[in-house]
C-alpha cells in the first residue's frame, strides 16, 4: 500500500502572525526518509501553479511511518502574510503541505487554509 | 536614395521595439497633451480612498472626460503551438478585474476626485504566474476617434 497521510487543523481562519498547529496522521503506513509540514502561500491558474513562499518546520519525524502515528506541527505565518483571494482566472491561496520525502515520488497531503486581512485598527 | 526603416516597421519585423510596445499608446500620449493626472498617493489600502487630481488643459481636444480605477488580472495559460506535434507554449493573458469608471467635468482646470477600492477587490500582486495590477485612468472620449489617455500605476495593499 503507498503512503497516505492526513492533515487536520487545530483553528479555521488565521490572520497575519497567527499561528498555525495542526496534526500531521498517517492513514496509510510506508517508507519514508522524512516527514515535514509545510506553510506555502501558492498562486494558481487554471494550467499553471507556483509557490511564492514556502515555511518549513523541519522534521517531524525520520525513518519509517506507520498507520496510525501522528505528529503535531507549529508553523508562523508572517506578520506581511498576503491574504487569501480568488479571480476569474487564478486564485491566491495559503496551504499546509504534509510531506513526506521518500525514495522515488514524494508522498504529499495538501489542505488549504483560509487567511485574511490583517484586522484594521 | 536609402529607404528607412520606421520604427512601426521595425515593430512588425521584429515584433518589439525597445522605447514601446504598442504603438497606439504613443499615439494616445500624443493625443494626451490636454490630459493628465496626479494620484495623492502610490499607495492605498482595499477599503480606503485615493484622492486624485485630474487635470483638463485642452477641454476642446478632449470630448467626455472619465476618470477610472482599472485592476488588471494576467494569468499565464497554455496554448497550442499550432504545429502537428501538439506541442504547447506558455503566454500570458490579461482580464480586467475591476474597473469603474466616474465622469469628470471637461472644462478647463483641476478636478479632485476620490476613487473608493472596494475590500473584496484584488490587492497588488506581482507572482511568476499571476499578477494583479491597477492603475487610474484618466480619458477623453470622442466618438469615432482614439482616446485620449492618462494612467497612473498605484499599489493597492491589502
Amino acid at each position: 500500500m503507498s503512503l497516505q497521510l492526513a492533515v487536520r487543523l487545530d483553528a479555521e481562519l488565521y490572520r497575519p502572525g497567527d499561528p498555525v498547529t495542526g496534526t500531521i496522521e498517517v492513514r496509510e503506513g510506508g517508507s519514508s526518509r522524512t516527514l515535514e509540514a509545510l506553510l506555502e502561500y501558492v498562486e494558481e491558474t487554471e494550467d499553471y501553479s507556483s509557490v511564492a513562499t514556502s515555511i518549513a518546520s523541519g522534521p517531524l519525524h525520520t525513518g519509517e511511518l506507520t498507520t496510525g502515528m501522528s505528529f503535531a506541527f507549529a508553523l508562523a505565518l508572517p506578520a506581511d502574510a498576503l491574504p487569501n483571494f480568488g479571480g476569474r482566472h487564478g486564485k491566491l491561496y495559503w496551504q499546509v503541505d504534509a510531506k513526506a520525502d521518500k525514495r522515488g515520488r514524494d508522498a504529499h497531503e495538501r489542505c488549504q487554509i483560509r487567511v485574511d486581512s490583517a484586522q484594521r485598527p | 536614395m536609402t529607404t528607412g526603416v520606421s520604427k512601426w516597421q521595425k515593430f512588425r519585423r521584429t515584433g518589439h521595439v525597445s522605447w514601446q510596445a504598442n504603438p497606439m499608446d504613443a499615439l494616445r500620449r500624443k493625443m494626451t497633451t490636454g490630459l493628465d493626472l496626479e494620484a495623492g498617493q502610490d499607495e492605498v489600502r482595499r477599503g480606503d480612498e485615493l484622492q486624485v487630481r485630474v487635470t483638463v488643459s485642452r477641454p476642446e481636444q478632449l470630448g467626455d472626460v472619465e476618470l477610472g480605477l482599472v485592476c488588471t488580472e494576467l494569468y499565464d495559460v497554455e496554448t497550442a503551438s499550432g504545429g502537428d506535434d501538439g506541442g504547447t507554449s506558455r503566454s500570458t493573458s490579461t482580464a480586467v478585474a475591476h474597473e469603474l469608471w466616474q465622469p469628470v467635468p471637461g472644462v478647463e482646470g483641476t478636478h479632485g476626485v476620490r476613487l473608493h477600492i472596494p475590500s473584496s477587490a484584488p490587492f497588488s500582486y506581482e507572482g511568476l504566474c499571476l499578477s494583479y495590477r491597477w492603475e487610474v485612468v484618466a480619458r477623453g472620449r470622442r466618438a469615432g476617434k482614439l482616446d485620449a489617455r492618462a494612467t497612473r500605476r498605484i499599489q493597492v495593499i491589502a
